[in-house]
């Protein structure tokens, strides 16, 4: 599961902790929205990003990547 | 500071602490996390078994603790800088970091065309979990356009077809190819030879290849979890990662298979 982010959401957690250590990762999903994982959001620590608590989650559908 | 005087008194308990894991523990305590008697005597015995190739390691995380600080602790390298995990992971105390799948990674800090031998590497993984997730890449860094040069582990977890490709690849004929028993164990691909490159299960040979272009390593970072290409991740990773090394020599077989059955016997010790 992923959480939908607008632009400047995403703008202010790229390079952020969610907990010490670990850093937010916003990717973009097969319609080009910006997202993060449940992972990040359940294990968000970081009082400066509480809203993400906010975010509400729905189904991943990853761009297709050729191996 | 109690913490820190926690974990030398329980090194302490362990007798004839290996240099290696000493230096580790302690990076570990100063993370804020206090290993297990039973973790630290696992890993010290560990370490004496494959005590020959523990100078020929350039990178080695052990993952034990359960926070990304403790997990990103380099037993090589303990006194460098911790490495940063990015998405999402979940850093457990007995079964190591698991990434999600989704955009979790993390930047090894290795680049083959400048840390590595071209002819003489090994990387080991050593997978515990089960997954049905298609394509994904263990350890990779790939340059898909020209000059194509790759260095990486990919298994498919629902077909279990694995793939290691040392310096080399995108033409499909370039890799040791093969079919895993599972997701769980330890891989091991190594090269060996301007023309050898192998992948081993457990020490159970899955694929050699002896029929290599002659590629330069990438002059990209390498990426766990997922492949770097041309510096973005893309074919993330479900499998739960109870460790990593990368070697600057070839092990040699009998290298190879006491790493997998240490790493393994180390696993059961302490997860």
């Amino acid at each position: 599961m992923i959480a939908i982010l607008t632009t400047s959401q995403k703008d202010s957690l790229v390079g952020q902790e969610f907990t010490p250590n670990n850093l937010f990762n916003p990717i973009q999903d097969v319609n080009n929205n910006w997202v993060i994982s449940q992972q990040e959001i359940d294990g968000c620590t970081n009082t400066d990003f509480a809203w993400v608590k906010n975010l509400t989650l729905s189904t991943y559908y990853p761009k297709l990547v050729n191996i | 500071m109690i913490e820190v005087r926690i974990g030398v008194d329980s090194q302490q308990q362990v007798n004839n602490l290996t240099a290696y894991c000493n230096s580790y523990v302690a990076a570990v305590a100063a993370q804020g996390v206090i290993l297990s008697l039973t973790i630290i005597a696992a890993f010290n015995a560990w370490c004496i078994t494959n005590s020959s190739i523990l100078s020929a390691i350039v990178q080695h995380l052990p993952m034990f603790g359960a926070t990304a600080a403790a997990h990103g602790v380099d037993a090589a390298n303990p006194l460098a800088a911790i490495k940063t995990f990015l998405g999402g992971w979940i850093h457990t105390a007995n079964g190591g970091a698991v990434p999600n799948g989704t955009n979790a990674y993390l930047k090894m800090g290795v680049i083959p065309s400048t840390g590595l031998s071209q002819y003489s590497v090994s990387l080991g993984y050593v997978g515990g979990s089960n997954s049905a997730k298609g394509g994904q890449y263990l350890i990779s860094a790939d340059k898909p356009s020209a000059p194509n040069n790759q260095m990486s582990i990919f298994i498919n977890g629902t077909t279990l077809q694995i793939k290691s490709c040392m310096y080399d690849g995108n033409t499909g004929n370039d890799y040791a190819t093969g079919t895993a028993s599972s997701t769980v164990g330890t891989f091991i691909a190594t090269r060996s030879s301007n023309n050898y490159n192998e992948i081993t299960q457990d020490g159970t040979v899955l694929g050699t290849n002896t029929n290599i272009s002659i590629i330069s390593p990438p002059a990209l970072e390498l990426y766990l979890c997922a492949s770097n290409e041309n510096n973005s991740p893309v074919s993330f990773s479900d499998i739960a990662c109870r460790g990593y090394l990368i070697f600057n020599r070839a092990l040699t077989s009998t290298e190879r298979n006491t790493l997998s059955s240490s790493l393994n016997t180390l696993q059961a010790a302490t997860r």
